[in-house]
């Protein structure tokens, strides 16, 4: 998942700078959510990269799972477990977990003996 | 290149794979994920320990390929490649399994507690010849093993 930021006040004074986040594929404008003061003092800033990575570790990536979360659901889903039947689930929405998970599938074969 | 990872569930156990092609290669596992009662090496060697703690075991497709992991249960674990790698791992399912594996190359007497996994080679058992990673639930029966090139192991719940 991409997020997006928009500082909305640099407010050296205070070391803060006051920012919105959302998600790159956000269903809503960048400035319909909310902005939060972050004292920047505590991030690295040693170069761009640095800041856009600390600034999400410490407020962004959970300001974005927030918000996705209070999202409205547009398609109703369901949970499925158990023995798998795949002709069952024609038609059906089934909620599910997007993960980053780099583990493939091993090809095994049960044979009887 | 990085390390490659497989997993795969089968009824009552996962079998994980990971393949990498040089030495120096770094794996590791957080505590969480680590369910691992046996490792099988298949090619190559490395070695693997807890997090912080130099007191490692070498797994090595030659000398030592097939190695009891169970004291690593529920710890984060490292392991560093020395050459090219194949290795396989025998994993329970939840906390409260236990299995005791073991390789054969001899026929024997099954159970009906136990699986039999081949990682390696064409062994030919009760007439079936067998490839890398084909499995089998074993019954009360007598099995013939023609072992030929295969590494074969015999998982039994406990």
């Amino acid at each position: 998942m991409k997020a997006i930021f928009k500082i909305e006040e640099y407010l050296p004074k205070t070391t803060q700078i006051v920012v919105r986040f959302a998600r790159l594929h956000a269903p809503e404008p960048i400035e319909k959510y909310h902005a939060v003061a972050v004292d920047y003092s505590k991030l690295d800033c040693y170069d761009s990269e640095s800041f856009v990575k600390s600034l999400m570790r410490e407020v962004g990536n959970h300001q974005v799972k927030k918000y996705e979360d209070k999202e409205p659901i547009i398609n109703e889903s369901e949970t499925i477990s158990g023995k798998l039947d795949l002709s069952s689930l024609v038609g059906r929405t089934i909620e599910c977990k997007v993960e980053n998970d780099k583990k493939q599938i091993l090809k095994v074969r049960r044979v009887e003996l | 290149m990085s390390v490659k990872s497989y997993l795969k569930r089968c009824e009552e156990f996962s079998i994980c794979s990971q393949v990498g092609d040089c030495a120096g290669l770094i794996f590791v596992e957080e505590a969480v994920d680590r369910s691992t009662m046996y490792q099988i090496i298949v090619k190559g060697s490395g070695k693997v320990s807890t997090i912080f703690n130099s007191d490692y075991i070498i797994g090595d497709s030659h000398k030592n390929n097939f190695v009891d992991m169970k004291k690593y249960l529920g710890q984060s674990t490292i392991f560093e490649s020395h050459e090219p790698f194949l290795i396989y791992g025998f994993n329970k399912l939840s906390k409260n399994q236990d299995w005791d594996g073991k390789l054969i190359s001899e026929s024997f007497e099954g159970d009906n507690k136990s699986w039999l996994v081949c990682f390696d080679g064409r062994p030919v058992i009760n007439g079936v010849e067998l490839s890398r990673m084909d499995y089998a639930k074993l019954e009360n029966k007598h099995y013939n093993v023609d072992i030929k090139d295969g590494l074969v192991g015999i998982f039994t719940k406990i």
